[in-house]
């Protein structure tokens, strides 16, 4: 069970996120709006597990990416984004998000990008079975 | 050989020995000179003191011997005696002339007088007697030394020419018995050591002369030690050889196995290569300049053109897109210097899978290799595409048919509708509002039939209208005049829009569906009413009941339609549904009589038999391979009867596909939780059976697109219910099943 933090200005997609990742097994323990948020929860707390949407208003997620990667650069980060931005997602990627996850999101995309992330999370979870 | 080393002896002997023999006369003739010197100087010191011994012994013999005698025989004046006397003096060694003087006068003279080298001695002559003593004269004795001298001389001369002689000689013999003895032996060691050769070891170094083994001497050690020398080299030789030998026959074997091992990889890779090849798969490499390879598989050719080698690959694939060629390269880069593998995966995961060039979709996977070049492995997927679109537009049309017999109203209504709409469409332009807001009217309205035709899944239609709604927008956004819009939506041929829906119907269902709509349209409410007005008059005039009777049964046949009717669309539809899952049936039709009419209530009922044709063709018939092997005829049968008996309505369908799996029903019953394995065991095929209707079962492992979740003979089940009707399956492994519809009846 992974220790989740799901960032998203859209309560709808938090909500759709928190209830994919609940049935994988997974505990959310924080949600964020936005890119202050998720920064002030992170210097706070240490999920294993980030989602996190690329494009947010204000500070959007490739530069909430950086900021959480200054805090602690082994976060975990998963980023939301929808079509046709992979200029954007290469990006992410090369600031260190190790998923990407296009929109819609689903319960198998989910669960395939943090397989990737957390082979090991797999093997037990196998194990356990 | 032999000559050879004859040759080479001479010629050592030529210059070896003759150095050393040069030498051994050196040393020996000068010893030996210098020792004949020493020698024959000390004897001739010798002889010459000797000599000179002898000379002065002669004046002592002299003194002794003669000078009485010469004086008497002087005295005696003998002169005859004298000279004898005289003669014998000169017989004395050293003594050369002798004179006798009388008062200094010559008296009597004999001998050679010498000037040099002499010693001149006076002897008085005296007489003596008793008494007295008379001088008489003197002897004068001339010694020569001179001619001893003279012989010393001759005397050396002579030891020196014997001792050199002599002393030549030795040397000579010495030289020849060091030669028979040494030299040559030592020549012959030299020459056998020189011309030791790996070929000739096994020749042993033989000396002219007979070895005392007992009491061997220098030369035999030195030839019995070079034998050993030869021996132990041979030995090493053959032990060297061996070793070479078996580094050979090792290197042998080596070569052996890497031909071998070469040979294999080689087979290895002409597999590989032959694999590649034929993979229906395009495998290529490029490095860093995006420059293919020489390497690579057939297909390659096939999906991109001839002679790749050396050709950009990012315009083979992009044509000549430069945003999209710079995001390949870039993202292949990353992708290169991205040290995470997960990262680097990602990377590779944004660039497209799938392409179309030259008209086919090709579908790639992006690979970095070890030796950090890239791979591209491209699959032909055009003819997989096309199926699947096939295969999505088989779909769709049963989608569109099922929907369409299901909801039937709503078609006639939605068709009509938008029939009426097409034909009246120029009048929505009302000339008093603008172009702007004629146009959303427009759109508005056309909006809403694409979402009343997506309902009915007539998928060709929606496309068109939301074609023509793009249009209407584009339209609206260039500000133009109403006859614009005008001329716009009558070039737009809206009554055309479901032309290809319609077709499709057509083929399904029969031309008959899409004119029969025309009796549904009559509203039913309206011929009830009729019907009880004329049921109302008919009890008052008794004797018009025969008209009457007449007269409702047509209405009747507005009202009801027959059940053959409503039945008859399911042969065409399981013929197309079996098509589409690449199985084939015999064509069938509904038997029955044509005269029984069915009210609206069994509609939903008859609609929900889709289902079990469904099913019959989903997961009863087999494909022709199957049921050939099965010993089946390869065209299956489907079937369907119904029959009125006693007020009662019996329709059976069948067919004679693979039945139910009794056994596979069970495990699906109790992995879907529906029953226990005890409960089951108590229960009756028909019972166990039974189950295929419950709305929670799936028999199939993989849900097919045509009977969806299963959910179908569920609904059957509750449709029939609700005519109080029941339902009973007969079913036998391989042979087939058939359901037996039963349900209450009045005419």
């Amino acid at each position: 069970m992974l220790s989740v933090l799901v960032v998203d200005d859209s309560m709808i997609m938090r909500r759709n996120i928190k209830k994919y990742l609940s049935s994988l097994g997974h505990n959310i323990i924080g949600e964020a709006k936005n890119a202050d948020e998720a920064l002030e929860f992170c210097s706070e707390n240490r999920p294993d597990l980030i989602t996190m949407d690329i494009s947010m208003p204000g500070i959007n997620g490739i530069a909430a990416l950086k900021k959480i990667k200054e805090i602690n650069k082994d976060f975990s980060i998963i980023m939301i984004t929808s079509y046709g931005k992979n200029e954007m997602i290469k990006s992410a990627l090369k600031e260190g998000a190790q998923g990407y996850i296009l929109k819609p999101v689903s319960v198998e995309k989910l669960s395939e990008s943090i397989q990737k992330i957390f082979p090991e999370y797999l093997e037990k979870k196998d194990r356990v079975l | 050989m032999l000559f050879c080393l004859k040759g080479r002896k001479m010629k050592v002997e030529n210059i070896g020995s003759k150095r050393l023999t040069l030498k051994l006369i050196i040393y020996i003739f000068t010893l030996s000179v210098f020792f004949t010197l020493i020698q024959s100087g000390v004897g001739l010191k010798k002889e010459y003191d000797d000599k000179i011994k002898r000379i002065d012994n002669s004046i002592n013999i002299i003194e002794k011997n003669f000078l009485n005698k010469l004086a008497q025989t002087f005295w005696a004046m003998d002169e005859l005696g004298l000279k004898i006397e005289l003669n014998s003096l000169l017989g004395l060694p050293g003594v050369d002339y002798v004179e006798i003087l009388e008062k200094n006068k010559t008296l009597l003279k004999m001998g050679k007088k010498y000037k040099h080298g002499i010693k001149n001695k006076y002897f008085d002559l005296k007489y003596k007697n008793v008494e007295s003593e008379a001088l008489l004269g003197k002897l004068y004795v001339q010694l020569s030394y001179f001619r001893i001298k003279k012989e010393v001389i001759h005397d050396i001369l002579y030891v020196i020419v014997e001792e050199f002689i002599k002393y030549f000689v030795l040397t000579l013999v010495l030289l020849f018995v060091v030669q028979k003895l040494i030299m040559r032996h030592l020549v012959d060691m030299a020459e056998f050591v020189r011309g030791f050769q790996v070929e000739n070891l096994d020749t042993p170094l033989i000396l002219d002369k007979k070895i005392n083994k007992n009491r061997p001497d220098v030369l035999d050690e030195v030839s019995l030690a070079i034998n050993q020398m030869r021996k132990k080299l041979m030995i090493f030789i053959d032990q060297k050889n061996e070793t070479q030998k078996e580094i050979q026959n090792l290197n042998k074997t080596l070569e052996l196995k890497v031909e071998l091992r070469t040979q294999l990889l080689t087979e290895k890779t002409d597999t590989v290569k032959d694999l590649l090849n034929n993979a229906a798969q395009g495998f290529l490499s490029f490095d860093k300049d995006f420059l293919i390879d020489g390497e690579y598989s057939v297909e390659c050719e096939k999906l991109l053109g001839k002679d790749l080698r050396g050709k950009d690959i990012s315009l083979l694939l992009f044509n000549k897109n430069e945003k999209k060629i710079d995001f390949f390269k870039e993202t292949m880069m990353d992708a290169l210097n991205e040290k995470n593998e997960l990262t680097s995966s990602l990377m590779l995961s944004l660039l497209p899978t799938e392409l179309i060039i030259n008209k086919r979709a090709i579908v790639i996977n992006y690979k970095i290799l070890s030796n950090n070049n890239f791979m591209l492995i491209l699959t032909n997927v055009t003819d997989k595409k096309k199926l699947q679109t096939k295969i999505k537009k088989e779909q769709n049309t049963l989608k569109m048919i099922i929907s369409i017999i299901g909801d039937s109203l709503q078609f006639y209504e939605t068709n009509e509708s938008f029939k009426q709409f097409c034909k009246d469409s120029v009048l929505y332009i009302n000339p008093t509002h603008s172009s702007d807001e004629n146009a959303n009217t427009l759109h508005a309205l056309l909006h809403t039939f694409k979402g009343l035709f997506a309902q009915l899944y007539m998928i060709n239609t929606t496309k068109r209208i939301h074609d023509i709604e793009s249009k209407i927008i584009e339209f609206t956004e260039n500000n133009e005049a109403n006859i614009t819009l005008k001329n716009l939506i009558e070039s737009l041929e809206l009554e055309n829009s479901m032309d290809e829906d319609l077709k499709i119907i057509a083929q399904t269902l029969g031309e008959n569906f899409l004119t029969e709509h025309n009796y549904i349209k009559i509203d039913e409410e309206l011929i009830n009413k009729l019907e009880g007005k004329i049921l109302a008059f008919c009890s008052l005039s008794l004797e018009q009941k025969e008209e009457c009777d007449n007269i409702l049964y047509d209405i009747k046949k507005i009202k009801n339609k027959s059940l053959k009717y409503y039945l008859s669309i399911y042969p065409k539809l399981s013929h197309q549904l079996c098509l589409s899952l690449n199985k084939s049936i015999h064509p069938f039709e509904i038997s029955g009589q044509n005269n029984i009419f069915v009210s609206a209530k069994f509609k939903p009922f008859i609609n929900s038999l889709i289902h079990v044709f469904r099913n019959s063709c989903d997961h009863g018939i087999e494909t022709k391979e199957v049921r050939n092997s099965l010993g089946k005829n390869g065209v299956g049968t489907i079937g369907c009867e119904f029959k009125l008996l006693d007020d009662n309505l019996y329709i059976d369908i069948y067919d004679d596909g693979k039945g139910i799996e009794l056994n596979s029903l069970k495990s699906k019953i109790i992995q879907n939780n529906l029953s226990t394995q005890e409960e089951l065991n108590s229960l009756s095929k028909d019972e166990i059976i039974s189950f295929i209707f419950d709305s929670n079962l799936s028999t199939q492992e993989s849900i097919s697109h045509l009977s969806g979740r299963g959910v179908g003979l569920s609904c059957v089940k509750s449709e029939l219910e609700k005519l109080n009707g029941s339902v009973s399956v007969e079913t036998q492994l391989n042979k087939g099943t058939k359901f037996s519809f039963v349900m209450p009846f009045d005419e």
